[in-house]
């Protein structure tokens, strides 16, 4: 039970773009179709669950043993972009797939949701399954996100806001206001 | 290296700027990915050099910094200790007892009370509280580190009048009033209690162990009014306070929130944006009967009777209350006191107000 | 490969920038946090700015995505030991936010466009002026949001600061929606301005 509360928890009531502002930036900007939205999230939650896990894994039980945890971060990021890379490598092979995923690789490294979301365990002393699942619901989380903000766009495109709000300023109000809907999740009860 | 090939695939600010840039221009081509190239050795060899280099520096910059910070979280979570016994001016860590750890608070060198951490689960997640215990081994304060409970309902288990309740036990075997609606965050707390009754600590037996006198509540509040009757209320020195101080969000060095209560705080750092937060740390004023006094009362604070650790019977609101808006006097704590000054009495008001700014998010980070 | 990005419009990247300060918007409830996660960005970009730039040299075009990367967390790392020594409280109020500084793109776009083509002297100053803008911004969100927000100033781990109503006037402000709404406000005066600046020089006699 625990356990599935700490997913619903990173998808919904604390999610990583709406609660704590990680990856809002590439949430916002990546994606302008749906299904495109789709694929990036779901390269960012793989991304989060193998290299988040990898370096959760190594925490554990490499580097707090150690005690080098400072190490975290540096390894972390490079872990991250490691993971990057390697998928980049896999999809070039596959011209299909490459299509789809290119325009995203470059974003996933600089991805605050999931270095967010390892420290997160991190501090919280999460144990290993429950990092685990951590890591799921911040790529999960952040899918929604993007989502979200890609409907969000699609709709700013049709309406006529006042001229000093064109533009960026209008677009950040919308954010805004997509923080605070989302916020109405925190009233969740099990 | 050719210049070309340094500016190969390059964002410049000239990209940035210009009204024409088209990104879809330097996106990479199919099959020109250069994460995609032949790892090559020389490369390879670079990077692990500077990893290995980039550790070096950090691992000496950490043994350099390691005793100051450790001494920096001690401080930080003794301080917290300290909060419960208003006049005792040393906080240590004993031991830890089945996973609880122990600490015990001294009055001018003298052993006066112990306090439990003990975590228990509640509705959400663990609810988190300090239990503190006077000389007689009886309970004299609560306080909720940190929960998760549902907002205006399980966070009552911080109010007072809930709290005070368990203050006297076990020797006042009272039927805990279970705050409706909110059953098992209240039976949290309760077991908290009850388990930190049920480890059979026993403050003559830790006076014992660690070879101290003792000084019983009611002593320290002879003396810290006898202290008291020479100076004035507001002489004592804000200087000499340590740099340890935490703020009141900080309570939760014991241990971070949980990420999966519905309460946790959005904004991390000091952001808690509403102060009924979930992870808001409460302090119960044993003695305090009504929350409002607090906001009025500033300075009195240093009153002998302030000796939550001693007293459970409500006390004249003026001199229990904690300030809200000044840092507090001090003066009960005597300036003759022979400990260290480095763990000398709390600096901070506590922020009993419903509406202080003390939620937290995250606890220690423990990255470092 | 890191910064090549597909974004449709110029506006985009714009955007992206803006938004990039919101991990670090999160923070500034309070003056104190400002400051704290100010300085430390500060800091981090400025030492991350002059390694790069010293190595700018022998950094291997292909893997500098891998090195930027490693020298802002190595910084940022650097940064958290040393605000853990000297300042725990602050260490302990940013908690998720100081590491997740070292893959901003604040500091990062600021490796790639300027760090590695020019001299450690220059890359620090440019460090310092975008570190100092990026302060600026925050100091003053944290103003704001601390003093209409919560009623108060100052409030920090040494004490309650100073009150100044005595309930928070717009206390949304404090929400972490409200930080960015500050932001769109912001942008909306300067757009504002901007274009009646543009107004006033095409048509001087109007305005």
């Amino acid at each position: 039970m625990e356990y599935i509360l700490i997913l619903i928890a990173a998808i919904l009531t604390d999610n990583f773009v709406f609660t704590k502002f990680l990856g809002i930036e590439q949430a916002f900007v990546s994606s302008e179709k749906p299904l495109n939205a789709v694929w990036g999230g779901g390269l960012v939650t793989g991304v989060s669950v193998v290299a988040g896990g990898i370096t959760c894994l190594l925490y554990s039980f490499v580097l707090e043993p150690l005690k080098i945890s400072f190490m975290t971060l540096p390894l972390g990021v490079l872990i991250v972009a490691a993971t990057v890379s390697a998928l980049e490598a896999v999809s070039a092979k596959n011209n299909a797939l490459e299509e789809v995923l290119r325009c995203h690789f470059p974003m996933i490294t600089t991805n605050g949701v999931i270095m967010g979301a390892v420290f997160l365990a991190i501090e919280n002393n999460l144990n290993i399954g429950a990092s685990f699942l951590l890591l799921l619901g911040a790529g999960i989380g952040y899918t929604l996100a993007v989502l979200v903000f890609v409907s969000v766009r699609e709709r700013l495109q049709q309406s006529n806001p006042p001229a000093a709000f064109a533009g960026i300023p209008i677009m950040i109000v919308a954010a805004a206001l997509a923080v605070m809907a989302f916020s109405g999740f925190a009233g969740l009860r099990f | 290296m050719k210049e070309k090939d340094f500016r190969e695939n390059r964002l410049t600010e000239e990209d940035i700027n210009s009204p024409e840039f088209d990104p879809e221009e330097f996106a990479p081509a199919p099959g020109q990915n250069v994460a995609a190239g032949v790892p090559n050795m020389k490369n390879s060899l670079f990077l692990v050099i500077l990893c290995a280099a980039c550790a070096l520096i950090l691992a000496v910059t950490n043994v350099l910094t390691v005793f100051a910070a450790e001494k920096g979280i001690k401080d930080m979570r003794r301080k917290v200790v300290l909060d419960l016994f208003p006049d005792c001016d040393r906080a240590e860590l004993y031991d830890t007892v089945e996973g609880c750890p122990v600490y015990v608070v001294y009055y001018k060198g003298k052993l006066a009370g112990y306090a439990v951490y003990v975590t228990e689960d509640g509705y959400i997640g663990p609810v988190e509280m300090l239990v503190a215990m006077d000389s007689d081994n009886k309970v004299s304060q609560v306080k909720i580190i940190s929960h998760n409970e549902s907002e205006g309902l399980g966070n009552k288990i911080c109010k007072n009048k809930f709290l005070s309740q368990f203050v006297g036990m076990p020797d006042e075997e009272i039927d805990v009033d279970i705050i409706s609606g909110a059953t098992a965050s209240s039976r949290a707390v309760e077991n908290g209690v009850k388990r930190v009754l049920d480890l059979g600590l026993d403050f003559l037996a830790i006076a014992k162990d660690l070879d101290v006198e003792t000084i019983s509540a009611a002593e320290i509040e002879d003396d810290v009014q006898k202290d008291n009757k020479p100076g004035s209320d507001t002489t004592s020195d804000d200087t000499t306070r340590p740099d340890v101080t935490t703020r009141p969000g900080d309570d939760t060095v014991f241990g971070g929130d949980n990420v999966g209560g519905s309460n946790s705080n959005a904004g991390g750092g000091d952001a808690s944006a509403n102060g009924v937060d979930g992870t808001t740390v409460y302090e119960t004023e044993t003695e305090k009967p009504d929350e409002t006094t607090a906001e009025e009362t500033t300075d009195e604070i240093t009153d002998a009777p302030d000796t939550p650790a001693v007293t459970a019977e409500p006390q004249p609101p003026v001199t229990a209350a904690p300030p809200s808006t000044t840092a507090p006097e001090e003066s009960s704590k005597p300036d003759d006191s022979t400990v260290p000054p480095d763990t000398s009495a709390p600096e901070e008001p506590d922020s009993s107000t419903p509406d202080s700014d003390s939620g937290e998010s995250g606890g220690w980070p423990g990255w470092g | 490969m890191l910064l090549k990005t597909k974004l449709k419009s110029s506006d985009s990247l714009a955007l992206f920038q803006t938004l990039a300060l919101c991990p670090a918007l999160a923070v500034t409830t309070t003056i104190f946090c400002s400051l704290a996660i100010s300085a430390a960005l500060l800091i981090s970009i400025v030492l991350s700015a002059v390694l790069v730039s010293a190595l700018r040299k022998i950094i291997p075009t292909k893997l500098r995505a891998f090195v930027y990367l490693l020298l802002s967390s190595f910084s940022v790392t650097m940064v958290y030991l040393i605000m853990r020594a000297v300042f725990p409280s602050a260490a302990t109020a940013l908690g998720i936010y100081l590491p997740v500084l070292a893959i901003s793109c604040v500091i990062i776009l600021r490796l790639e466009i300027f760090s590695a083509l020019n001299t450690p002297g220059l890359a620090a100053l440019d460090g310092l002026i975008t570190g100092a803008k990026f302060s600026a911004v925050m100091l003053a969100c944290g103003f704001i949001r601390e003093l209409l927000g919560r009623g108060r100033l100052f409030t920090s781990p040494l004490g309650e600061g100073l009150k100044i109503f005595p309930a928070a006037p717009v206390s949304f402000l404090a929400q972490p929606a409200g930080a960015l709404l500050l932001i769109a406000a912001a942008a909306a005066a300067i757009q504002y301005m901007q274009m009646r600046n543009k107004a006033k020089a095409e048509n001087p006699e109007t305005v």
